[in-house]
């Protein structure tokens, strides 16, 4: 394997730029890891810890530009820096096809009725506002929207009727179209309304493979369920699917609602004509429902829950997680592990996996539990940089992603720490999660398999053992393709779960040792 | 239009922004339209 780094002096691009330059040299044959970014030193703390300091990078500073290549062979990578000279020195092209304006959009699109978009957050407000006037309805990409402009956006339309998905929605399916990052899954009846993009995914995907389907997969965006925007959306949105003809089941999925509009969202449900089913991720699952409301624990038992009464069934959830075959392959694990090795590492690009994966292992460890969000149940790190006992990053958070991309489309800052991670003798086991569809990175499973070889290496140098477990989100006929994904992971000795609950109880009995209570 | 004649319609897009959408959008044969402000560039902000 071959690794350049490469610097450019006072080069600063925009975030639109760096993850078209990204997506250029992560689909380059032979690249394995192609990470731009700048040079702040906690991600030249990062490159040197991995291996990655050159002189260049020593004298460098936060204006300029770091681009990082590991490639198969010395041709390969040689490829990839010449690809990225002629990127970095391109001019923005204008499709020659495209639209200056939605007006102008409009006159050539009649009977357009939906706005997807991703611009910076300083200008997406305003588009956002202009198509809701325009009568369309609109799927708000961007992030970084404050928060105020998104009350106001949502009050526009629901006056007007209209869906307004986000700021900050990553994903949608809307009459079986997929948008943002979104996976092919059947149409069927169930419709699924999520402040949390990566729940949304897991869900849908978990609804496919029981050979089930969605109706609509509607996004809101994170702060949704927040005291200042109140549920308006997801409000509006269970009172379309409740009157949608083709919808038999509505699935709620959020992060746990700000108090005041829990009651509110949990009335609506229980008035609903239809069953609802609620994942608060994190919380609430004991709550008392109340007739047609089932709350469901983690993501997966809320898409099983939902298949099983979009069918008429019944469903029992209990014990799924502790099956006979996954405490042995544990125990087989665990026993592979030296004394030293106690920490879980849990690496993931998408929030929802991580809250989840936070929420199931705040009840089951005993050791401390840090995070570089804020989550019940977990501390925040000093350091998002630097791990500390027990750890569950979300890297698709804004600290993460603010002036590079995000890690579903370049997972190289996954890489890297996975790599910075292996070299700890204090790590017992590492969970992650992959994440399929359109939108995303091109091969996630083949652009991490080659990296995780390379960590359990390093372990096996230091005489460690080193199991990682991973979830695959998607399906079959995501361009990416999960059956294949997950046979090449497989391959390659990683431990792939069928969900990212079933990861998360699998990494915790690993970690104890084949028990999953308090070690 | 309501969001419940929204489920009955085929969906046309305008698309204002990342080419990946459009990519996909016309990868699974929806019409849509693109557009690109002269100031989608924005300046070091991420999108998302």
């Amino acid at each position: 394997m071959v690794s350049k780094v490469l610097v450019k002096r006072k080069m600063i691009k925009s975030s639109v730029q760096l993850m078209v330059i990204s997506r250029e040299l992560n689909s380059l044959p032979g690249v394995i890891l192609a990470s731009t970014m700048m040079c702040t030193e906690a991600n030249k703390n990062m490159l040197k810890d991995v291996g990655l300091d050159t002189e260049a990078l020593s004298t460098c500073s936060a204006t300029d530009l770091v681009v990082v290549v590991k490639a198969r062979d010395e041709k390969a990578a040689e490829q990839a820096l010449e690809l990225t000279e002629t990127l970095l020195g391109a001019e923005s092209v204008r499709r020659r096809d495209a639209d200056k304006s939605l007006g102008e959009a409009l006159k050539k699109l009649p009977g357009a009725n939906m706005a997807l978009i991703s611009l910076p957050g300083e200008v997406a407000g305003a588009a956002a506002r202009e198509a809701l006037e325009a009568g369309l309805h609109v799927h708000l990409f961007s992030d970084n929207v404050p928060i105020e402009e998104e009350v106001a956006l949502k009050k526009l339309a629901t006056d007007r009727g209209l869906l307004m998905m986000g700021p900050d929605c990553g994903t949608a399916i809307i009459n079986g179209v997929p948008l943002g990052f979104a996976n092919v899954v059947r149409r069927g009846s169930i419709g699924v309304i999520a402040a949390a993009g990566t729940g949304l995914q897991e869900v849908c995907c978990i609804i496919d493979r029981q050979r089930t389907g969605v109706s609509q997969g509607i996004g809101l965006g994170g702060r949704d369920l927040s005291v200042e925007v109140g549920g308006i959306m997801m409000l509006a949105a269970m009172e379309a699917l409740e009157k949608d003809p083709g919808t038999n089941v509505i699935v709620l999925i959020s992060k746990p609602p700000a108090t005041d509009v829990l009651g509110s969202i949990l009335d609506r449900a229980r008035s609903c004509a239809k069953p609802v089913v609620i994942n608060f991720i994190g919380g609430l699952a004991d709550e008392g429902p109340g007739d047609g409301v089932h709350m469901a624990g983690t993501l997966e038992d809320a898409a099983m829950l939902a298949v099983a009464l979009s069918r008429e069934e019944t469903v029992d959830l209990r014990g799924r997680n502790e099956e006979d075959s996954l405490r042995q392959l544990a125990v087989g694990e665990g026993a592979k592990l030296g004394e030293s090795q106690t920490f879980i590492r849990g690496l993931f690009s998408g929030g929802s996996t991580c809250s989840e994966a936070l929420s199931m292992l705040s009840k089951g460890l005993r050791g401390q539990l840090y995070s570089n969000v804020k989550f019940s149940g977990s501390h925040l790190l000093e350091d998002a940089n630097l791990s500390q006992g027990n750890v569950c990053i979300d890297f698709g958070d804004d600290q993460f992603t603010r002036g590079r991309v995000h890690p579903m489309i370049d997972p190289s800052i996954i890489q890297l720490r996975l790599l910075r991670e292996s070299l700890d003798p204090e790590v017992a086991v590492i969970l992650m999660d992959v994440l399929l569809g359109y939108g995303s990175h091109p091969d996630p499973a083949g652009a991490m398999i080659p990296i995780i070889r390379e960590a359990r290496a390093n372990a096996k140098k230091d005489n460690r053992y080193l199991p990682v477990v991973v979830s695959v989100v998607g399906t079959d006929r995501d361009p990416q393709n999960r059956k294949l994904s997950v046979a090449r992971l497989r391959d390659a000795g990683v431990i792939v779960a069928d969900s990212n609950a079933r990861a998360v109880a699998l990494t915790l009995l690993i970690a104890g040792r084949g028990s999953d209570r308090e070690h | 239009m309501s969001i419940e004649r929204l489920f009955e319609e085929e969906l046309k897009v305008v698309n204002i922004g990342l080419e990946s959408f459009l990519e996909t959008l016309l990868r699974v044969g929806v019409e849509v339209r693109q557009v690109e402000p002269d100031d989608a560039e924005g300046d070091k902000e991420e999108p998302r």
